[in-house]
């Protein structure tokens, strides 16, 4: 039996202590610096903004869990090492009921903590899109991005510009194969399926150039499909938006649910 | 089959090699798949397709000219008269013929033949039904598989080291990708059922092999096949359109459409996955009626050792849910063959004829013609599997785990049932998650609330792990072997692993990390540093058993530190750099990333270095290894109370047992282990 | 190779009682069998209902192709013919049971032909559909449904083949009826499948 440490889970409880705080202001002192310095994109959105502070919340939940686990698995190496083989056994515990009992409700408790986090933010991406939001037609195709404006004349565009502070809709579909359509600036982030329309909304606060990346590999040149994206004060955007040229008609994919006339297929009515 | 009968009546002598016990062997496997390819392949493309098909309009390709759909349908059906050609050349076929034509049933002593009694090394390399030597083979298969993997993984690593694509074209990357994550799935989904699952679990619960051993190597069969076929993936160019090449551009998802417009390498990809996936099942079905019928008289549900409940889960999983991968790749197959539209909603050629979507007959002048496929089918129809599968991979690890700490911690496994109940919770939670891999996909967006709910849930039975782990080890008289290394690194590892999954079942926070970096580094704690250094600490633990002789300590410690500072290093830098926003499967990325990727990339290096230097100690010491006692680490489990090398039906009698696997720490009481005479309880 | 992998214990002549009882053994492995066969079904099934549901072309059925017309009487005529045989089967499995080898044998050799005669009418029944493989996405699953159920007709082969040469030579008796009870798992749940794909273009009529 080893009795020689009858304090053991007192000593690894107050180093657990110790290490959760050194962790905890270790990290709430870091972040803001490594957040400043690139270690996470600009946020140039609130919806973005409200992400990384569930990532923060969760960040500063992890960091108990974790050196929990570190602090009482490091003290029991460090505690009960057993230079070799040991010629004798340990103390025959093969559980404790309540302890047992304690940690699933704990972590029970956590995990509806962090679904209570989550689901705030969850609700403002559901939210159905305002009425004035200024649609973007979105399509991804082998390995650029197309824009339309139907709001203003469709118009189109191989560039994104959007004006700030005002929600912009954007309806993404792709016309070949599965795409992912990101800004990781602004935040938002939907796949771009072929046949269907996705719809994200999103409202930029911030100017500056950013970057629309695809996230799903999509062939050859998915590394390369990155194209710009501006986000511009409500004057320029329309200043801009006028100025360019009218798709000429939609591209087919948006008059999907219209489009009841089936053309004549390969093979059909093939007699029997 | 004539060849394999044959084999088998001359096959009489007692000891050592004859050449004609290479008949049936995998030699004749062989020889009869390459002849089936051809056979298939020629069959289809000079016989069947110009000839029988071409014109009538019962099927695709009917065009005057077309003869490239009939190259893939050709290939196709080389493949599968290959894997046919395989099964008929090794003999597996052999029972179902004699059991059909009504001949008489083989008796015991033909069952033992067919185990390789008094066969010398050539029962390696023969379909042969011992399950330990079925073990051995899944070991030298899963390693070889491991390795290549890691292979494609250090070119992947390669190319990534800076910014700017060097080292491979585009389309070569995009196929070493895809290559090394389907190798890898097959691999750790294989690489605790197969050698352990196999070698082990009947010993553990003291049955005299698998419930069906001719089943057994003929899931082995199919593996090895799997893999041959797998190998024709970067060679095969059948000029299919887009001019993609060989090789397969789509990532291990095989997400249609993408998967419908990619190389000809898709057939034998999704050939050989299809193989592996039934010879996963096959195992799964085998090994949950060898647990549920084959226990040792005394072995209840409640005495099986923690590796076995592991096993078990994995086998579960993979019975329910690989159906739904191999369903997702006959679609694939269909829709690039035999030109169906699973995947496909619309087809058409854009304005300057670029045809677009697939393979599809097209226009190519702007026409679209609806077909009604949906990609989304094809994401669900494999997330349901991949989900379960990733689980499918860990758990044995957990229940390796959870077997190893009470051995090197001279303990009782802390709260038994506790972990059974985590191993479990997994098992059943893990059926209820997979759309949180759809949070950005929109379909069913109104859903997301609930699978963040159940993705959340299934951290609860996850941390039950670490509960037993921390229990098990406290007080314990701590022996510092590999194997308890390798435990105490999956603590570590997986722990991360688990953090960092937390982030991911989150829907804001996921919307902004998935598809990137983070996600990869994600999986590969829990894969890497968990499953697989778990499989790694499982080799040094079953090795005395197994191959009789000891690994070389002083090397797996140096491998083990190597391994987990290289990991650590790599991948935390690697979940920094999906942080700042980087794409997964990419070729080249923005310069900002470069650093952290720098560090990856050198740290990978160290990562595999420690792991050629792992391989290097087991095959030297199955060499040349200090030979191993019968039970070297003391511990408790049947495996350990009989001889090595284990004979041939592993019991001369059936022990019955008595208590539970881990009662260390207790009176030693003669017989309180097992009832077997000349069975020795360890202190 | 090395040589420690030798097992030097020859166990000639050593007692080989089992505690296994071989009846439960067969019976768990072909059920999980069946399980694995059930769910593949399940999930070509389940695609069949997502891609109705999500249909987003107007691309569902074949256009130009009023109805599945004759096929669906064939596809009849094959369920019927199906159910003929399971019950002749189950007529075998109750001889089986009770000893009886004239009801065994008349049962599984009636169970076999109906077998057969489905086969030829699976292979009539792929050749008369009024579509082909690229007509759209009804096309692509219910062909691939049917292929499914052939393919239970192909692997039924040895089964049927095997049982009914083994019944002939009077293998089977209440003791050793493993064979027939096994088999008649798959083969009741190939019959159920041969039904759904009956029932399916009329309880979820393709048209929409």
């Amino acid at each position: 039996m080893n009795s020689s440490r009858p304090n053991a889970i007192r000593t690894a409880s107050i180093g657990w202590v110790i290490f959760t705080v050194i962790g905890e202001v270790i990290y709430l002192l870091l972040a803001p610096i490594l957040a400043a310095n690139g270690a996470i994109p600009v946020v140039a959105s609130q919806r973005l903004a409200d992400a990384y502070t569930i990532m923060y919340i969760f960040t500063i939940a992890a960091i108990p869990v974790f050196t929990l686990v570190v602090t009482f698995v490091g003290y029991a190496i460090y505690a009960f090492w057993n230079k070799g083989r040991p010629t004798e056994d340990g103390p025959a515990i093969t559980g404790n009921a309540r302890l047992q009992l304690t940690w699933i409700l704990i972590s029970i408790a956590l995990a509806g903590f962090l679904y209570v986090v989550g689901f705030q933010g969850l609700a403002a991406i559901q939210a159905s899109p305002q009425s004035n939001a200024i649609v973007v037609n979105v399509t991804g195709e082998q390995w650029l991005w197309n824009y339309s404006y139907p709001g203003y004349k469709n118009a189109g565009s191989t560039t994104l510009m959007l004006p700030i502070n005002h929600q912009i809709l954007f309806r993404i579909h792709s016309i070949d194969v599965q795409h992912s359509f990101w800004i990781p600036e602004l935040g938002v982030k939907e796949d771009a399926v072929p046949g269907e329309i996705n719809q994200a909304t999103i409202t930029p606060t911030r100017l500056g150039t950013y970057q629309v990346r695809c996230m799903e590999l999509c062939g050859i040149y998915h590394a390369y499909m990155n194209t710009p994206v501006e986000v511009v004060s409500m004057s320029d955007f329309l200043s801009w938006v006028q100025a360019q040229p009218p798709v000429v008609a939609p591209p087919s994919a948006y008059v999907l649910p219209s489009l009841s006339a089936p053309v004549a297929l390969v093979g059909v009515g093939k007699s029997s | 089959m004539a060849t394999a009968t044959a084999g088998a009546e001359s096959t009489t002598t007692r000891t050592g090699f004859q050449v004609s016990k290479l008949f049936p062997s995998y030699l004749t496997g062989a020889i009869l798949a390459v002849v089936g390819y051809f056979a298939g392949y020629y069959l289809i493309k000079s016989f069947v397709g110009p000839h029988l098909l071409a014109g009538t309009g019962t099927v695709p390709g009917n065009e005057p000219g077309d003869t490239y759909n009939f190259t893939e349908q050709a290939l196709l059906w080389g493949f599968i008269f290959m894997a046919a050609g395989w099964f008929i050349g090794v003999g597996a076929l052999k029972y179902v013929f004699t059991w059909l034509l009504g001949m008489k049933d083989p008796d015991h002593a033909e069952e033992m033949k067919l185990a390789g009694k008094d066969d010398g090394w050539i029962r390696y390399f023969r379909f042969t039904t011992d399950h330990k030597v079925v073990g051995i083979q899944y070991l030298v298969l899963v390693s070889l598989m491991l390795a290549v993997g890691g292979l494609l993984a250090m070119m992947i690593r390669t190319e990534l080291i800076f910014p700017g694509a060097r080292a491979f074209p585009t389309e070569t990357y995009n196929t070493i990708v895809t290559m090394h994550g389907l190798l890898m799935i097959m691999a750790t989904i294989s690489m605790f059922i197969g050698p352990f699952g196999n070698f082990i679990v009947p010993i553990m619960i003291g049955a005299r092999d698998m419930a069906f051993p001719r089943l057994n190597a003929l899931s082995f069969a199919f593996l090895l096949i799997s893999m041959a076929i797998f190998a024709f993936i970067p060679f095969v160019d059948m000029g299919q359109a887009g001019g993609a090449g060989g090789g397969v551009q789509t990532g291990w998802t095989l997400y249609g459409p993408l998967a419908d417009q990619t190389g000809s390498g898709i057939i034998p990809l999704a050939v050989s996955v299809i193989l592996a996936g039934v010879s996963s099942m096959l195992g799964a079905v085998n090994l949950i009626t060898t647990v549920m019928a084959m226990r040792a008289p005394g072995m209840t549900y409640t005495r099986l050792p923690m590796f076995v409940w592991g096993i078990i889960a994995s086998a579960i999983l993979s019975a329910l849910a690989t159906s739904s991968f191999t369903v997702d790749l006959v679609m694939i197959l269909l829709d690039r063959v035999y030109k169906t539209g699973f995947f496909i909603a619309s087809t058409g050629g854009n304005a300057t004829g670029v045809y677009l979507i697939g393979s599809n007959p097209m226009p190519g002048n702007g026409q679209t013609i609806p077909i009604g496929g949906n990609a989304w089918l094809s994401q669900n129809l494999f997330w349901f599997f991949g989900h379960p599968e990733v689980y499918l991979i860990v758990l044995p690890a957990f229940g390796w785990v959870m077997e190893v700490l009470p051995v090197f911690a001279r303990k009782p496994l802390f709260g038994y049932k506790t972990g059974i109940l985590g191993i479990m919770g997994v098992t059943v939670l893990s059926f209820l998650v997979w759309m949180h891999h759809e949070f950005v996909s929109g379909f069913l967006p109104e859903l997301r609330g609930f699978y963040m709910a159940t993705t959340e849930m299934i951290s609860i039975p996850t941390g039950l792990v670490f509960l037993v782990a921390i229990g098990t080890l406290w007080r314990g008289k701590l022996w510092m072997t590999v194997p308890m290394l390798f435990a105490l690194s999956f603590v570590w590892n997986f722990l991360i692993g688990g953090l960092t999954g937390v982030y991911l079942s989150d829907v804001p926070a996921d919307i902004q990390l998935h598809g990137g970096m983070f996600v990869t580094a994600h999986f590969h704690f829990t894969f890497v540093g968990g499953a697989l250094f778990g499989f790694f600490g499982a080799v040094y633990y079953w090795m005395p058993k197994m191959t009789g002789r000891m690994m070389d300590e002083r090397l797996g410690q140096i491998a083990f530190w190597g391994m987990n500072i290289g990991f650590n290093v790599a991948f935390l830098s690697m979940l920094y750099v999906g942080l700042q926003g980087m794409p997964r499967r990419v070729a080249d990325y923005d310069p900002a990333f470069a650093t952290a990727n720098f560090i990856t990339s050198i740290f990978a290096y160290l990562l595999a270095a420690s792991i050629v230097l792992y391989f290097y100690n087991i095959i030297v010491s199955w060499i040349a290894g200090e030979k191993a006692e019968a039970n070297p680490w003391g511990a408790k489990t049947l495996e350990w109370q009989i001889p090595t090398p284990v004979p041939l039906e592993n019991f001369e009698e059936i022990p019955v047992v008595t208590s539970g696997p881990y009662d260390y720490g207790e009176p030693v009481t003669a017989g309180s282990s097992t009832g077997a005479p000349g069975v020795q309880v360890a202190g | 190779m090395d040589a420690s992998l030798e097992h030097g214990h020859a166990e000639a002549g050593a007692s080989h009682v089992s505690h296994v009882d071989d009846d439960q053994k067969v019976r768990i492995g072909m059920f999980l069998y069946v399980v694995t066969d059930i769910l593949f079904a399940l999930f070509l099934l389940i695609s069949y209902l997502f891609l109705r549901a999500n249909n987003t072309q107007g691309a569902w059925f074949p256009a130009g192709v009023p109805t599945l017309g004759g096929v669906q009487g064939i596809a009849l005529l094959e369920a019927i013919l199906l159910v003929v045989s399971g019950i002749a089967f189950i007529v075998a499995h109750v001889g089986v049971r009770g000893d009886n080898q004239t009801l065994t044998r008349i049962g599984v050799v009636i169970a076999a032909l109906g077998w057969l005669v489905a086969l030829i009418v699976q292979f009539y029944f792929a050749g008369h559909l009024p579509f082909v493989t690229t007509n759209g996405a009804f096309a692509s699953i219910y062909i691939t449904l049917t292929g499914y159920h052939l393919y239970h007709l192909l692997f039924a082969a040895p089964m049927m083949i095997g049982l009914t040469v083994r019944s002939l030579q009077g293998r089977y008796t209440a003791a050793r009826h493993l064979g027939i009870t096994t088999v008649g798992y798959f083969w009741y749940w190939a019959v159920i499948l041969g039904i759904i794909i009956w029932l399916l273009p009329i309880v979820l009529p393709p048209q929409l």
